[in-house]
């Protein structure tokens, strides 16, 4: 038996994404499984797996169930779900993982429909990603009194080192906001929907983490997303499915390609993971799509746009869309490959790679219009 | 008065590297099987899994291998805007250490610029290393 091309997301659904709310995160996420519920066609009673990623993962995070942070314990009082056969809280994973999960426990028959969900909170009156006086334990003695991982400080030194060896700009980083808040003008849920940034506004904002300034980072966001998942044979009649014909972890990803049999060719358009602009050149230079050093001219000279040789973050990505951690990157390639992406849908949008999770984490999803 | 820098909380893995740090040298254990040096200090090497960890005093220089300045509080005790560098050692290609200058000229130097790891006062037991250029007065 093999994974690719057994399972399939069967609907999406996702909240309102705000700056700040008064509503909770509870709240935020039952609208995006009830709105995912209806869109698959599932009633709550058949939802009997749930795999979710409930990790607040800002240094200022206050790592509260039902503050910050939504568990499957907390979420599963709050929907009523009684029949759950089938559950996993993925702390650190991504929205990537959720799908590797879900596929796994639905092939080997441990349920039969999987509720997926991926909340984000700011939380009022705390302050977001700055570091705190408390003693630095365990492997934070050797980042915490560094601030090595305060403002994405971490991918500001690989990308202030990639710049340096590769001749580019801040000016050239600009280019992936831009992509970012154009694409975003066509997703009803950016928090930056209709605002550009021109390169004058660019170059003048405060910085966070050289070369990294505020327009380089997602936005904190009160948002969620949440999808149904189930065996091909399983899905509703009336659902729109995206099959899962890939999968692939960070140490072996292009698994991602052997699995479903495609090649980079066959991709039409990629979600590459973006908490900090600089962030979505690496898997088009890992994967091949340009050669090492050289995606930032790519991306520059318009081989990302909506209409390029190939779409990058369709939705605006986090940095456009608000900071969901990659399950807006999920949602985005969900919806392109079912054809239901509306004013952003791509020409070629048979198969889309999504990526989440920064370069030394995270995994890869491929979702394919055709059972492959 | 102590500063509210975060204290590092050393375990059996990483003692004996706070405790060099605090008389001014800089210690690494050193797999005997592999020949290889880590930092951070790991329970085991993490290449061929053997406990034979030696600790060693190592050179505290190396070289520029990136930089960024946060202008966010990233440091409690450190005012903002705070240089943190990394830096390649000497002679041990990839073992890259992080952590803070207080030189801006570092900023306008190229990679691979000789740097020196030195060691800030002694505060609730610890002294942190820091970067600065080679060759600056200590």
């Amino acid at each position: 038996m093999t994974l690719s091309g057994a399972t399939a997301i069967c609907g999406f659904g996702s909240s309102e994404i705000v700056r700040r709310s008064d509503r909770s995160i509870t709240a935020f996420s039952l609208d995006a499984a009830l709105a995912a519920l209806e869109d698959a066609g599932i009633a709550r009673d058949e939802i009997d797996g749930f795999v979710g990623a409930p990790w607040a993962p800002n240094a200022g995070a206050v790592n509260a169930d039902g503050a910050d942070e939504i568990s499957m314990v907390a979420f599963a009082r709050a929907m009523g779900l009684k029949n759950l056969r089938y559950t996993a809280d993925l702390y650190q994973g991504y929205s990537t993982d959720m799908v590797a999960t879900a596929a796994q426990a639905l092939a080997s028959g441990r349920c039969r429909y999987v509720l997926g969900l991926r909340a984000m909170y700011n939380v009022q009156g705390v302050s977001y990603g700055t570091g705190n006086a408390e003693p630095a334990f365990g492997n934070e003695q050797f980042t915490k009194p560094f601030g090595y991982k305060i403002g994405g400080a971490r991918f500001a030194l690989r990308i202030n080192r990639y710049m340096q060896r590769f001749g580019m700009k801040r000016e050239d980083l600009y280019e992936v906001v831009a992509l970012s808040r154009r694409h975003a003008a066509a997703n009803p849920l950016a928090v930056w929907r209709g605002k550009e940034v021109s390169l004058e506004q660019y170059m003048d904002s405060g910085m966070v983490a050289y070369p990294h300034c505020m327009f380089d980072c997602d936005m904190p966001v009160c948002g969620a997303s949440a999808f149904v998942m189930a065996r091909v044979e399983d899905v509703p009649g009336s659902a729109n499915p995206a099959f899962v014909s890939g999968l692939a972890g960070c140490h072996q990803p292009l698994e991602v390609f052997d699995m479903s049999g495609l090649k980079r060719e066959d991709v039409g358009l990629c979600q590459l993971y973006d908490g900090f602009s600089s962030m979505v050149y690496e898997w088009l230079e890992n994967f091949g799509w340009c050669g090492e050093g050289e995606a930032w001219k790519f991306v520059r000279d318009g081989h990302a746009n909506a209409d390029g040789r190939l779409p990058v973050n369709t939705f605006g990505g986090s940095i456009g869309e608000g900071r969901l951690h990659g399950i807006g990157h999920l949602r985005e390639a969900y919806l392109q490959v079912t054809g239901r992406a509306g004013a952003r849908q791509a020409a070629r949008s048979d198969n889309c790679l999504v990526q989440v999770g920064p370069y030394d984490t995270g995994s890869f999803v491929m979702l394919s219009r055709e059972a492959r | 008065m102590d500063s509210q820098r975060p204290v590092p909380m050393p375990n059996a893995e990483t003692a004996p590297f706070w405790t060099a740090t605090a008389e001014a040298r800089l210690s690494l254990p050193r797999c005997n099987d592999c020949d290889r040096l880590f930092y951070p200090p790991p329970p085991r090497c993490p290449h061929c899994l053997s406990d034979e960890l030696v600790w060693e005093d190592v050179a505290a220089n190396g070289k520029l291998y990136s930089w960024t300045e946060i202008f966010l509080e990233a440091v409690p005790g450190i005012a903002a805007p705070t240089l943190l560098v990394s830096v390649e050692l000497a002679g041990q290609r990839g073992l890259v250490m992080h952590m803070l200058a207080h030189e801006p000229r570092v900023k306008d130097l190229p990679l691979g610029s000789a740097m020196s790891i030195r060691f800030g006062a002694l505060e609730n037991g610890v002294r942190l290393p820091y970067a600065e250029p080679a060759g600056d007065a200590a």
